[in-house]
């Protein structure tokens, strides 16, 4: 079976979902249940322990692993922090760190969090780093560490799909451990090419979040991921970028 | 064209130049610079408010999704020293000053969390006699024990006191200019600290530099020209922004109420012209918050809902002590939201979106 092996939990799904944005909470079990999502991510500060009613962790069924996300730290020091109350507050291991001090466009500071996935990997976390695409630092994220590299596909939240496409491809080339497309997937089809690029998984938030019919897009993107795994896997043919005769400089050659 | 410092009378002349082709042309364009922003907030933009209203559903759906955060002013403080003649806050308007106890907040903090508050903004007027910037600190402190995410709307502080409230768990500051045009700002605030235009002026940056992470500038709508003004308060907030990009900006828009002693504004900005400003705004900045208050009512501000409002008060009262304590005082502006938080809670989720009371926490 084609599945994604990450902290020693098996995915089948590759397609990873986000609780942010949603109209209503109650869309949270719908959407996991259209894409068959196995894996989604809980901004620490949003979780309110205080309120029963209000509580994202209450509309995520226990089968889906929690990936709790230290958005907000602006430092090392501030993802580390939050990563370690999570997992006080009973929310796992694995762990997103999300470094930003860029309001604008929400841009990851790559060494902050490179800093915080070393540390969050010594002490046992699953560390999953959403970075910018940053071909030469992926061996060192390996080293610090991280169980996959999470780069983005473009500035949270501006569904452009995949601007850096060109450095994924070099990170999936270069890197030993998966890489995970967060952040900028605006339609199936970006999320099937990433796929099909040879991502390991992919993240979407917002394009679910903020269709129309949520439900109807979780289940889209959730086919698309699959039909990009598969295409990836059927090893499709390299494109020719010219027409070409069958052999027209070496055609003179005859065995001798 | 470097945008250098401007007059209002100098926006205002660049703003009422603009024609439809201006707007047509900043409309097309992903990043809105000076130019496209004046002929935004130009009449000449009117016919096309439904085209922006479209394009800032569209961005502030996808940056904030369908969420509106809601909080709750705590006013802790009415003394003041000012004489701006907008406010029932004026120092002229004889009636018993209090300054609520940190135990009396803590039951007004009680109450509101069991409503499902969890983020106020205190609110004082400036007499540093009485509350100074160390003792709103500490109050900022006492907030913290009760709720994850304070901020504070006071008198212009030193860089050190917006340090020391930072330290004490503040996390967002409002100070709103009232208005860019020197003249204009001399002639309503008379005599006080709150005359002294630059140090109000100078405030985002001190908080910033202070490690506030999130500041909401705006203009009193109806004291000058209200065009001129929303462009002045955007130059500024985008300079704010550029400088610290690690802040999270916004801008708020009160609109000058009635209140105890009828001062009547020079300007109308009816509904039309609000939310053209509103739009602008965001179109100027599409990650910037935008905070909605009491002061304008439950109708509107659920009509404003898909036009790239992320923030709202609730349940507010603008006198000291107003949620737990039989003992009000003046209030500063009327409300005119008078809704419980469970109500706006109820009708932001009727509307499509989903009402957020904890969005930040200071860990």
């Amino acid at each position: 079976m084609d599945s994604l092996v990450l902290g020693g939990k098996r995915f089948s799904n590759r397609l990873f979902t986000g609780t942010g944005k949603f109209a209503s909470n109650s869309l949270i079990p719908a959407i996991l249940s259209a894409s068959g999502s196995e894996m989604i991510t809980v901004a620490l500060r949003r979780m309110d322990f205080t309120s029963p009613t209000e509580n994202i962790l209450a509309y995520i069924p226990d089968h889906v692993t929690l990936l709790p996300n230290t958005s907000g730290a602006r430092t090392a020091d501030e993802a580390v922090r939050i990563a370690r109350i999570a997992r006080e507050a009973g929310c796992g291991n694995f762990i997103k760190i999300e470094v930003i001090h860029d309001a604008k466009y929400l841009l990851p500071d790559n060494y902050e969090t490179l800093k915080a996935t070393e540390i969050l990997a010594n002490e046992g976390f699953i560390v999953l780093p959403y970075m910018s695409p940053d071909v030469m630092l992926v061996r060192s994220f390996e080293d610090a560490g991280a169980a996959a590299v999470m780069p983005l596909g473009s500035p949270i939240g501006s569904n452009k799909g995949l601007m850096t496409r060109e450095l994924i491809r070099m990170m999936i080339e270069y890197a030993r451990i998966p890489v995970i497309v967060d952040a900028g997937i605006g339609k199936p089809s970006q999320a099937a090419e990433a796929m099909e690029m040879g991502a390991a998984a992919v993240l979407v938030n917002t394009a679910i979040a903020g269709a129309n019919d949520p439900e109807l897009m979780a289940s889209a993107f959730a086919q698309a991921v699959d039909a990009g795994r598969k295409a990836f896997c059927a090893q499709c043919a390299v494109p020719q970028e010219f027409a070409h005769a069958s052999s027209p400089l070496t055609g003179f050659l005859r065995d001798e | 064209m470097l945008v250098q410092e401007l007059t209002n009378n100098e926006i205002t002349s660049r703003i009422t130049s603009m024609t439809t082709h201006d707007v047509e042309r900043a409309l097309q364009k992903e990043i809105i610079d000076f130019f496209d922003l004046c002929a935004l907030v130009s009449p000449a933009a009117a016919p096309f408010l439904e085209l922006m209203g479209q394009r800032v559903h569209a961005e502030s759906t996808r940056l904030f999704g369908k969420t509106v955060l809601l909080y709750t002013p705590v006013y802790i403080s009415d003394a003041c020293e000012n004489g701006c003649v907008y406010c029932s806050f004026n120092s002229t308007h004889f009636y018993r000053r209090s300054v609520l106890s940190h135990e009396a907040m803590r039951e007004e903090l009680h109450l509101l969390h069991a409503q499902g508050i969890r983020q106020v903004l205190l609110v004082t007027g400036e007499a540093p006699s009485v509350m100074s910037g160390l003792m709103i600190a500490g109050y900022c402190g006492t907030v913290r024990e009760i709720m994850p995410s304070v901020g504070i709307e006071v008198q212009p502080l030193s860089q050190e006191e917006y340090r020391a409230c930072v330290e004490h768990g503040a996390d967002h500051l409002a100070c709103y200019q009232e208005t860019y045009d020197r003249q204009v700002y001399d002639d309503v605030h008379p005599y006080g600290r709150k005359r002294d235009f630059e140090w109000r002026y100078d405030v985002p940056e001190r908080a910033a530099h202070a490690g506030m992470r999130s500041i909401t500038l705006g203009v009193l709508l109806g004291l000058s020209e209200p065009r001129a003004d929303v462009v002045q308060c955007a130059l500024h907030a985008r300079s704010i922004a550029d400088r610290f990009p690690e802040v999270t900006v916004g801008f708020s828009l009160p609109r000058i109420r009635p209140f105890a002693g009828a001062f009547v504004p020079e300007y109308l900005v009816n509904d039309t012209l609000f939310v053209q400003l509103v739009l602008a705004y965001k179109l100027w900045m599409p990650h910037a918050v935008i905070s909605i208050s009491t002061r304008e009512t439950a109708s509107f501000r659920d009509a404003l809902l898909p036009l790239g409002v992320t923030k709202m008060s609730a349940g507010s009262h603008t006198e000291v002590g107003g949620y737990a304590h039989d003992q009000h005082g003046e209030a500063q502006f009327v409300i005119n939201d008078t809704r419980s938080i469970a109500d706006v809670a109820t009708s932001i989720a009727a509307n499509g979106y989903q009402p957020v009371f904890k969005d930040w926490h200071v860990f």
